[in-house]
């Protein structure tokens, strides 16, 4: 039973890994996790991703053709919970917060506030009818992002980017499609992603995103009842190009694989998760944007209240 | 399995409009990027010592890099000079500058913008120092 119960877990935590709207990212990227054991949880997550950007050649005076570069680095907290309010349905809502600082050469620039609140309904399915997936559970999830975080226009400027926002300014829809099969120590677990960004009030639309990723991990127990579990996995994201007033913005859109490590940690009704990325093939910006780092990490707390 | 049928096909109906909307944007030319001076006009005469406005409109269909602004004399001396980065895709510039060329001096004001393209327009416009 308890290795049920971490297996689920895992599964969990394995989900919130889904992260990488790097340059559509206005509001917070983390998607929340899912789940595949029905408990309602309460979880605390923290993601940071730094990236450093090569700008296009100057014209000023005194900088003709040189291709500036700048340090961007984003941190998003975030507080969210799923109900299980029925054996097969949970509801989801997550409330992040983003906080930006770009280094530009002397120049520092800091922009943070509420990101886009979450709102999600999820549902379970057994893979029995499903033929090759029959000893697959599976999981079916739709989140929609309002447009209730920070997003000041006047704010953009010589340092500040539209993505450096908190808010998207938009209604943006998540629909993901999991399953999972697992052993006695093994997971096998299979994901795919569609992101839907809508229009913001300047007119801009970040292209969506296609994500589908699948990852092996094994399960440890050690004494005490604490229960590990380490995984690989491999991530691809295609996102289509930006568009501003029917116009695709130039450098936008970009093909992205990631390898994806975590080690998570179980005890009761607490647990504990650590993400690394690895971007291993792809561009973004046609190579003028690059991930340095990019690492999740999440504290969840299973009540048996909820 | 009816509900993966349902979620399957609502995913299939939400990428089709997506790919409508995408299949209407296009890539702008590169004309769309402009400069105009409105104030003051090409080929004006300006007094020494006259405070003058500058007003420079630049656009583009993309959004705007960066910028130049630049009144070079016929003696090659730079009489006024402002740059900027902008993320929007018009920009209205509004600078002051005092004519300290001498009387008689033909000046010529030069413009230059960049897009998020990378692509660079450069304009420019002569003015003439009067007594």
């Amino acid at each position: 039973m308890k290795r049920i119960f971490f297996v689920m877990t895992a599964f969990i935590m394995a989900l919130s890994s889904q992260a990488c709207d790097v340059c559509g990212c206005a509001s917070s990227s983390a998607l929340f996790p899912g789940t595949l054991n029905r408990e309602s949880q309460i979880s605390l997550g923290y993601q940071f991703m730094h990236l450093s950007s090569r700008h296009l050649p100057s014209i000023l005076q005194g900088q003709q053709g040189v291709e500036r570069k700048s340090q961007e680095y984003f941190q998003t907290y975030s507080l969210g919970t799923r109900i299980s309010f029925h054996p097969k349905w949970q509801a989801v809502v997550q409330l992040p917060y983003q906080y930006v600082n770009k280094q530009d050469g002397d120049v520092r620039t800091e922009n943070q506030g509420l990101a886009d609140v979450q709102l999600g309904l999820a549902r379970y399915f057994s893979g029995d009818s499903l033929g090759i997936f029959s000893s697959w559970t599976m999981l079916a999830e739709y989140d929609i992002e309002l447009p209730s975080g920070r997003f000041d226009h006047a704010a953009i400027s010589e340092q500040t980017s539209r993505y450096m926002l908190p808010g998207s300014g938009s209604v943006d829809h998540l629909f993901r499609l999991h399953a999972q099969a697992s052993t006695e120590r093994w997971i096998y677990r299979l994901g795919m992603a569609y992101r839907l960004n809508g229009m913001g009030p300047d007119g801009l639309d970040w292209g969506d995103r296609v994500q589908v990723s699948g990852e092996v991990g094994r399960l440890f127990e050690t004494k005490k009842m604490h229960q590990w579990y380490a995984s690989l996995g491999y991530q691809f994201e295609h996102a289509f190009g930006d568009y501003q007033n029917q116009f695709i913005l130039p450098f936008s859109g970009y093909d992205l694989g990631l390898l994806k490590a975590s080690i998570q940690w179980r005890k009761n009704q607490l647990a504990l998760a650590a993400l690394a990325f690895l971007p291993v093939h792809g561009t973004m910006a046609e190579g003028r944007v690059k991930i340095h780092q990019f690492v999740q990490f999440q504290f969840s707390y299973y009540p048996k209240f909820l | 399995m009816k509900q993966l049928i349902l979620l399957l096909t609502s995913l299939t109906i939400f990428s089709a409009c997506r790919k409508e909307e995408t299949q209407q944007a296009s890539t702008p030319a590169k004309s769309d990027l402009s400069i105009a001076l409105i104030m003051p006009v090409h080929h004006s005469e300006i007094p020494v010592g006259c405070d003058t406005t500058l007003v420079i409109e630049i656009s583009d269909a993309l959004s705007l890099h960066e910028y130049t602004v630049e009144i070079l004399g016929t003696d090659n001396h730079q009489y006024f000079y402002k740059e900027g980065h902008s993320h929007f895709s018009t920009l209205k510039l509004e600078e002051e500058w005092i004519n300290t060329a001498p009387a008689g001096m033909e000046l010529t004001l030069k413009v230059q913008a960049s897009n998020h393209a990378g692509e660079v327009l450069k304009e420019s416009f002569n003015f003439y120092s009067i007594p």
